[in-house]
């Protein structure tokens, strides 16, 4: 398992695609932290705020991180290369499952540390005063929980579908567009529908706390939820990458 | 060694592998035959486990692939030259694959400079032509320094030069004892590549062997005579038992060797203009032996050139094939009518 790990770290490095990935996940938040912590007319209470609201970016493109580990195999054939390098497939998804989550963590650490600094360096520039309590630290470190579950949830869908051109649009649109619209469709005629939505579920442990409220399952429960589905779907993926003809 | 034994492998209804048996051993390159769509890319990935097999085993030295503990050390692959990520450098390409085996990352140059890419390994595939790319499956083939090589079209799209240097290098590594299983629509380059053959059509086997032994099967064989004395020579090898066609002063002699055919000639005082003995061409048997078998194919013929040349066969040698002369066509270029070929399978295994 851990020759089928260095394979895949290798393989995620040297990938162009991934680290202009990474980069922009963590740039853009970054200024985007800077922008709101400069200019908006931020509370004591603010601070995770301005700190998770941009990093929403990071967890998107965490999942399309996790789609390409896979996807790009996929893409170009390359999974046959590594299936005949290592025929215990198993192994080889075992790895990538590792690679995939610890690379989304990865991601949603940089970003949340990294906009955390450059919102309080730039706070106490400005003379305002921050405060940062329990519900703000567990919001920050739900933050990075999700960005590698977002990573997992991009590797399972690919490793269901096999086309990274369609799982894209599926962990982009699926969690910001359709699944609110059905919430909201569904939601009409069954009570408490949205509260299980997936993708919902998981955006709670990202919830600053001054806007998390009391419904639903909560940020533990909702992210247990959405841990519980991603760890499902990672399982179907892999059962089928493991049954099919590479 | 490679043992294949009743092979199947089914799409839906269709059988694409169809109790498939052979055995690739070692010392020798052993050429994988057969039309597009007969399954030969198939039946190496089943061997491989890339696609299940519905029946049947492959092994290697009684393994099969998937309980190889580090394959890359025993069996070294090459299926596709564009299974590569284009802009991940070829030298990271390759350590990744090797790292998936706990090869060590010298290897990586070692191979590298093997297949002649030593300068241009931090490029990125993208940037490779086919042939480089070729090279480069090679070289991932050979990371493991494997005993065991199964390579799929390897010589598709490399220079004169390319192929010529896989051929020397596939004969070196069965040089070696290694077994070496290779795939080839280039017939004339098998033919110098390859010393034994497996030959399939619509997924069953249709013959394996020697080449030389598969070629003297499956192909018309004769001497060439010319003389000015065209009658008298015919007369007196007909009465020495051979069979003889004649045209104007060219004869086809069966059934008698060039030096029986000689001896006889200076002993009667007749001159000979030519003597030469004719052997198809391994292009030519396989065409024979696969005619039945080609899945796809197209209606119309080939122009003439292409005809004559692809159809001609070789004085002296089943290698190089001759250009045709005028009046001459034909498969193979006989005065005669061709014979017919042993059934398919029941070659004189």
């Amino acid at each position: 398992m851990r020759y089928a790990i260095a394979s895949e770290w290798i393989k995620l490095r040297s990938a162009r695609s991934n680290l202009v990935l990474m980069t922009i996940a963590v740039a853009v938040p970054l200024l985007l932290s800077g922008l709101i912590a400069g200019l908006a007319d931020l509370g004591p209470m603010d601070v995770s705020g301005a700190v998770l609201f941009p990093s929403q970016l990071c967890v998107l493109l965490a999942g399309v991180v996790g789609v390409l580990g896979i996807g790009q195999e996929y893409r170009h054939n390359t999974i046959r290369v590594t299936f005949a390098a290592e025929p215990r497939r198993w192994r080889v998804l075992g790895a990538k499952i590792v690679v995939t989550a610890l690379t989304g963590l990865a991601m949603g650490l940089a970003s949340v540390v990294a906009n955390f600094a450059a919102v309080r360096v730039i706070m106490a520039l400005r003379d305002l005063p921050a405060t940062v309590g329990g519900g703000d630290v567990a919001a920050m470190v739900g933050g990075v929980v999700l960005c590698g579950l977002f990573a997992l949830a991009g590797f399972a869908v690919t490793a269901v579908i096999r086309q990274p051109a369609g799982a894209i649009p599926v962990i982009l649109v699926w969690p910001v567009v359709v699944e609110p619209l059905v919430g909201v469709l569904v939601g009409l005629s069954v009570d408490g529908f949205s509260d299980w939505l997936p993708f919902a579920n998981g955006f709670r442990l990202a919830v600053p706390p001054t806007d998390l409220g009391g419904g639903g399952l909560g940020r533990v429960g909702g992210g247990l939820y959405f841990a519980a589905v991603v760890a499902a779907l990672t399982v179907m993926g892999c059962l089928l990458a493991n049954r099919r003809d590479a | 060694m490679i043992q294949v034994s009743g092979l199947v492998k089914r799409y839906g209804a269709r059988v694409a592998v169809d109790q498939l048996t052979f055995e690739v051993h070692p010392g020798r390159v052993t050429g994988f035959l057969g039309p597009n769509g007969s399954g030969k890319s198939t039946t190496m990935r089943c061997m491989i486990g890339l696609d299940r097999a519905d029946e049947g085993s492959a092994t290697f030295g009684g393994k099969p692939f998937r309980a190889l503990e580090q394959p890359l050390r025993e069996v070294g692959v090459l299926l596709d030259a564009g299974y590569v990520h284009p802009t991940r450098q070829a030298r990271l390409h390759l350590a990744a694959i090797a790292a998936s085996n706990g090869i060590a990352r010298s290897r990586v140059g070692e191979v590298l400079d093997m297949v002649g890419l030593g300068s241009v390994g931090e490029l990125r595939p993208g940037a490779y032509s086919l042939g480089m790319r070729q090279r480069l499956g090679l070289a991932a083939a050979m990371l493991g320094d494997p005993q065991v090589l199964i390579l799929d079209e390897p010589a598709n799209g490399l220079d004169p030069e390319g192929i010529r240097w896989i051929r020397d290098f596939l004969a070196y590594l069965a040089r070696q004892g290694r077994s070496v299983f290779v795939s080839s629509h280039l017939l004339s380059e098998m033919a110098l590549m390859a010393d034994h053959v497996v030959v399939i059509g619509q997924g069953r086997l249709v013959d394996q062997g020697a080449v030389a032994d598969f070629v003297q099967r499956y192909t018309d064989q004769f001497v060439r005579v010319r003389t000015p004395s065209p009658v008298q020579l015919a007369e007196q090898m007909r009465a020495h038992g051979a069979t003889v066609a004649q045209r104007d002063d060219l004869l086809e002699v069966r059934g008698a060797g060039a030096v029986e055919i000689g001896e006889l000639a200076a002993r009667l005082g007749v001159v000979l203009h030519e003597l030469s003995p004719v052997t198809g061409s391994l292009e030519d048997a396989y065409l024979r032996l696969t005619g039945g078998a080609a899945e796809y194919r197209g209606n119309s013929a080939p122009p003439p050139s292409s005809a004559a040349l692809s159809a001609a066969p070789t004085p002296s040698s089943p290698l190089s094939p001759p250009p045709a002369r005028p009046g001459e066509g034909g498969t193979p270029a006989s005065i005669l009518p061709p014979p017919v070929p042993p059934s398919p399978g029941t070659g004189g295994r």
